[in-house]
């Protein structure tokens, strides 16, 4: 369960991109179809605000399948917690 | 009645160790009936891709003479796979942008594994508080989405053919370094890397002799991955209408121009440069398969 959480976690960027493209092919008017039409138009400041926007999202992922980690394995504990 | 001396096998004392190493990595790689034929598959592919658009040349980059064959026609004697909605001979495309598909995704590659490898020896050999903050380097970068990076960039800086090669090369390292570094960490605290230092040995000899060739199993799996996965980002650049810019074209851009002709029923643009570029990236990955298990150092006998 461990290591299939962790994985969870850094799987979370290709998620988005695979949105990316999902959003491209059915016209599905979401975060990445507008970062695709912003780099069509080279509209830097939009491509690059949802790539923030998007890699705020992973590390907020990232952490909750930390925390997650250490809900399903008490073992697991972060240096300077309780014991 | 024979004594058990002579049931031991004498030491060869003139059997050069090295190549046998490599005789039974070979026969290792052999024994992988799938390994074969994914690198006769990349082979004569590669081959077709550079050779065949000058040996048989077919018209892929003048406008003027495919506006006038006709467009996205049914594969027949003059145009074995048919033609696409620009009218272009769809065979012939294929390996047209297969050559650029694949130089493409070889050098990024290569820039990759370099890098990575350059970065992740460096960081788990140094260790410490360098270690720490290079590892918090690469997980900052981790947590960019990788396309999304890629387009950042590409709206940024141009499309150009090298600038595709250098972004995809120098923003696909992140991962190899991890791994590389996981390696030299583990390697250099093993017991001969001790020896070889309480013993006097430099840190460049111990990185030579014993962390590099040591870690060469994973250094060559990850390349063929990453190569693998070059060529596959190239393509999604170029599905996404981001990649190598019109003349030259890639299998991406290809398949691209082919699904919007897919309700059509115009299946010749979408299924062959698909099933080709597919079963290129399975073959890849085939092979970095059989080369780990050619370059583990556990399954060779002694």
């Amino acid at each position: 369960m461990g290591p299939i959480v962790t994985i969870l976690g850094l799987a979370i960027p290709g998620l988005f991109g695979g949105a990316l493209i999902i959003e491209y092919v059915f016209n599905y008017a979401g975060l990445g179809l507008q970062t695709y039409s912003a780099a069509l138009n080279t509209d830097v400041p939009v491509v690059l605000g949802i790539t923030i926007l998007v890699a705020i999202f992973t590390l907020i992922g990232n952490l909750a399948a930390d925390v997650a980690l250490g809900l399903i394995d008490p073992r697991i504990r972060i240096e300077g917690s309780a014991r | 009645m024979t004594s058990i001396v002579d049931t031991l096998v004498p030491i060869n004392a003139d059997e050069a160790p090295p190549v046998k190493m490599w005789r039974q990595r070979l026969k290792i790689f052999m024994s992988n009936k799938l390994a074969i034929v994914s690198c006769v598959y990349v082979v004569l592919l590669a081959l077709a891709c550079f050779l065949v658009p000058h040996l048989h040349p077919t018209n892929q980059t003048n406008q003027a003479i495919a506006f006038n064959t006709p467009q996205s026609q049914a594969p027949s004697r003059a145009h074995w796979l048919g033609t696409d909605s620009n009218g272009f001979d769809e065979l012939g495309r294929i390996f047209f942008a297969g050559e650029y598909s694949l130089t493409l995704g070889f050098l990024a590659g290569t820039i990759t594994i370099f890098v990575g490898t350059f970065y992740g020896m460096v960081s788990g050999f140094i260790g410490g508080a360098v270690d720490a903050v290079m590892m918090r380097v690469i997980d900052a970068f981790l947590s960019i989405p990788y396309l999304f990076l890629l387009i950042s960039l590409i709206t940024i800086f141009g499309r150009s053919t090298v600038f595709l090669i250098v972004v995809i090369g120098l923003t696909g390292w992140w991962g190899n370094a991890r791994i590389i570094r996981g390696d030299a960490l583990l390697i250099r605290h093993l017991d001969y890397a001790n020896a070889s230092t309480s013993m006097g040995a430099g840190k460049l000899h111990v990185i030579r002799r014993h962390v590099f060739p040591n870690s060469i199993s994973n250094i060559v799996t990850v390349a063929t991955f990453s190569v693998a996965d070059a060529i596959l980002f190239l393509s999604a650049l170029g599905f996404l209408g981001l990649g190598i810019q019109s003349p030259q074209t890639d299998w991406g851009t290809m398949l691209q121009l082919g699904t919007e002709q897919i309700q059509n029923g115009f299946w010749w643009e979408v299924f062959p440069v698909a099933s080709v570029f597919i079963l290129v990236v399975v073959a890849i990955n085939y092979i970095g398969d059989a080369l780990r298990d050619a370059f583990e150092v556990r399954l060779l006998e002694r």
